[in-house]
């Protein structure tokens, strides 16, 4: 009786839909628990911390960047939407001689 | 048993897994514009503030100049009141907040808003980041009256035994632009 049922392709589908499923579930755990994931999606400078920090600082200064400065404005503070401290010059446009 | 031997179904559950990844991604997109529209009434709820301060007065020609100075932050902050960003989801950590004339550099007198939002809407897409925003408005503190008075009593030339701005005393002027 037992060896008739082996007979038959009767859930075939079964087994290959779990031997299937078996590999998926076996890929994505071994995706999600690598170390490359976690550093781009649980680390600490995962995709959404930059994400964050973009959204921070092209809030602020209406220009794409990342690293957020810890404003005090005293005399000394040099905002970066005015001054572009990279190449130690201003945002601010002015003529290109200098008037008479 | 027997429901388990046939494919009816099949397209209803792959529907569902596919439906959940795609609301996924527009809800993401949603907070992504609430936020953006959050932040353009934070701005401008901080500019009319700044815009406030910029001219708010006593007018008062006698007292001590810093009253004028609470005076216009008390003006500012009902400037920021008017607008309900509370009701817009938005989680004030201090706003207003003024830099006033004297304490800081003089281009950044005025008033800046610090206030904090999550990124997306869905926990598993980023939504366990907050983001602190900051918006700022400097558009500076024309002087007050009070100021303009006392500047304009400086720049009455005379003898220094006379009290300055006395009645009665004749001086020359020059404008200061007050």
């Amino acid at each position: 009786m037992k060896i008739k049922k082996l007979k038959n392709n009767k859930g075939q589908s079964v087994v290959e839909y779990v031997l299937m499923l078996l590999v998926a579930v076996t890929l994505s755990a071994t995706i999600f628990n690598s170390t490359y994931f976690q550093e781009i999606f649980q680390g600490e400078n995962n995709v959404f911390v930059g994400f964050k920090n973009m959204m921070e600082y092209s809030y602020r200064h209406a220009r794409s960047g990342k690293t957020m400065d810890n404003p005090n404005y005293s005399s000394t503070y040099k905002h970066p939407s005015y001054f572009n401290s990279s190449s130690g010059t201003t945002r601010f446009f002015g003529p290109v001689t200098s008037y008479p | 048993m027997k429901m388990l031997k046939n494919d009816r179904g099949q397209s209803t559950i792959e529907f569902l897994m596919s439906i959940i990844f795609v609301v996924s991604i527009v809800f993401m997109f949603i907070g992504m514009g609430l936020n953006f529209s959050s932040g353009y009434l934070v701005q401008y709820a901080t500019f009319m503030s700044s815009r406030a301060y910029l001219t708010a007065d006593k007018h008062f020609l006698a007292g001590d100049l810093s009253t004028s100075d609470s005076k216009a932050q008390s003006v500012a902050r009902a400037a920021f009141e008017e607008f309900d960003i509370e009701s817009f989801g938005i989680h004030r950590d201090a706003c207003p907040v003024f830099n006033e004339p004297g304490s800081k550099k003089y281009e950044y007198v005025g008033v800046y808003c610090d206030w904090k939002t999550k990124i997306t809407l869905l926990p598993v897409i980023g939504g366990n980041q907050t983001a602190h925003m900051r918006a700022e408005s400097f558009l500076g503190r024309i002087p007050t009256r009070l100021e303009c008075a006392a500047s304009v009593c400086n720049s009455m030339p005379g003898q220094e035994s006379v009290t300055r701005c006395s009645p009665g005393s004749f001086f020359t002027l020059f404008d200061n632009g007050c």
